[in-house]
């Protein structure tokens, strides 16, 4: 059977998204002793909890426009909506206090992160067809832009700890 | 901030991502015959990525080769360097030779899913890092026909689980 995703599913997956990067960032600050890597993992934990918001309000400002977006139409779906299905393999693959267990090296710590945001990375480019060229597209490619940087943020830290 | 970089390096590396993708897929093809026909397709789609990013580099020769990329904020810049130097995007090492320790099509799809995202993320700081001239277009052309292959290998996956 052929999965399709419509825009309210894949922003509701955008949100999980950042969740599960909030949880994954505050989880993983309390593994680390040293002060500046904590903080670092909790600001990047207040980033992710702020894309949250911002996909929640794209989302409500979605429903609003169509009550019925519950129900796939042809007008909510992408050309093609299995790719949005294909990319939430992305979103909604790992628990991460679930992930965290047992991981306790500090570089594994960074590295999984840094596959989230790619992870987050792709989604959201992905995501950018769902909505039409304007302010919404405007806002994932600042997200998405931001995410690019959280990764720059991991790699130097990483590099602390090689 | 690091060395900014210029066309003509971040092209060569997305033609290493499409070299090495297309490798991949030959030496997984070679390996799963019953699944071989998804991953040649996928090996021929990746020569035609190659093909159309030396291209891009031989049409930006003589032009903006030596200039840096246009990137105001010199985020993408920052973005590509760490990519660049392999600590987090190991875009160097040869993913076939990652297919000695994949023992099933499952465990090998998952990771060609893998590859593909990490080229996507790549693509996707590429595209911000160069300018209309240089060919963003082609780029976000590109990036979709990756999504693609995600959704064919994801299907894939699917049927043999």
């Amino acid at each position: 059977m052929t999965v399709t995703l419509n825009a309210f599913d894949v922003f509701e997956i955008a949100e999980q998204i950042e969740r599960n990067g909030t949880d994954f960032y505050i989880r993983a600050a309390e593994l680390f002793d040293d002060h500046d890597t904590r903080q670092m993992f909790l600001r990047l934990a207040e980033w992710e909890t702020e894309h949250e918001q911002t996909f929640a309000q794209m989302k409500r400002q979605l429903s609003e426009q169509n009550h019925h977006l519950k129900t796939p139409t042809t007008d909510n779906l992408l050309p093609d909506p299995r790719v949005m299905a294909g990319l939430a393999v992305f979103g909604i693959r790992s628990n991460p206090a679930e992930e965290l267990r047992g991981r306790q090296e500090k570089t594994d710590i960074i590295r999984r992160a840094v596959e989230k945001e790619k992870d987050s990375i792709v989604f959201y480019h992905g995501l950018k067809e769902f909505v039409p060229a304007g302010a919404d597209k405007d806002r994932i490619d600042d997200i998405i832009k931001e995410e690019m940087k959280h990764i720059v943020i991991l790699d130097q830290s990483l590099k602390q700890y090689e | 901030m690091g060395i900014p970089f210029n066309a003509d390096e971040v092209f060569e590396m997305a033609e290493q991502i499409e070299r090495n993708g297309g490798k991949f897929y030959r030496d997984a093809a070679k390996k799963f015959p019953a699944i071989s026909k998804v991953f040649l397709d996928l090996a021929a789609m990746e020569d035609e990525h190659l093909k159309t990013f030396a291209n891009m580099r031989a049409e930006l020769s003589g032009t903006e080769l030596e200039e840096p990329v246009f990137d105001p904020d010199g985020q993408a810049q920052m973005y590509l360097r760490v990519m660049a130097d392999g600590h987090v995007f190991d875009l160097k090492t040869d993913p076939a030779e990652q297919l000695a320790y994949n023992n099933t099509p499952q465990d090998v799809l998952k990771m060609a899913i893998g590859i593909e995202r990490d080229s996507i993320a790549f693509y996707v700081g590429l595209k911000e890092a160069v300018s209309r001239r240089a060919g963003k277009e082609k780029i976000e052309d590109i990036i979709k026909e990756e999504m693609g292959h995600i959704v064919t290998l994801n299907q894939k996956l699917q049927d043999l689980t």
